[in-house]
């Protein structure tokens, strides 16, 4: 259990669970906000996770997540606004 | 880890755990939305120069420069399209 382990951990239980909790319950409107959030909170996560295992090569998955989450937060948003 | 390297990270993660609390305890959406601008411009940003005081001038450092830096740039548009959203969803409820 080295430091970045327990940041991570931290992390995990007092970012991860809020936006968790905001993204599955309430209206659409929110939980697409508690999506987001859940994101943001999941980049650091996986970046100190990453570094707790010391396998720069894990970089990988939140790069692609950022990228992936600024498209379907996008979609999500288009549809919403159609949606009403 | 040294211990510039804790206190960033300490600060970093401070301040995302600080504004996931206060998102989740917020009553209107738009408040909601606030919180995750201190998030990208703030704690990650903090979070990623500890990491780079640690791994110094390497792939990791420079993985994570993009890391932040993506989330920096693709957080403002993403929150201005949610507020979008709410008011065109809002305009119509009336």
């Amino acid at each position: 259990m080295n430091g970045w382990l327990v940041a991570a951990l931290v992390l995990l239980a007092g970012g991860l669970l809020p936006a968790l909790w905001l993204g599955a319950t309430g209206p659409a409107v929110r939980r697409l906000i508690g999506l987001q959030l859940a994101v943001v909170v999941l980049v650091p996560e996986l970046i100190l996770l990453s570094m707790a295992f010391g396998q720069s090569s894990y970089l990988i998955v939140p790069v692609v997540l950022v990228a992936a989450s600024f498209a379907g937060t996008l979609v999500y948003t288009r549809l919403l606004k159609a949606g009403g | 880890m040294s211990v510039l390297t804790a206190v960033l990270v300490a600060l970093g993660i401070l301040v995302v755990i600080g504004c996931a609390v206060r998102a989740a305890a917020a009553r209107d959406d738009l408040v909601r939305l606030h919180m995750l601008a201190p998030v990208t411009a703030l704690g990650v940003p903090l979070l990623g120069l500890g990491v780079a005081i640690t791994a110094s001038w390497t792939w990791t450092t420079g993985t994570v420069v993009l890391i932040v830096v993506l989330l920096a740039v693709t957080g403002p548009p993403l929150t201005g399209a949610i507020a979008n959203m709410i008011a065109a969803t809002e305009q119509e409820d009336r």
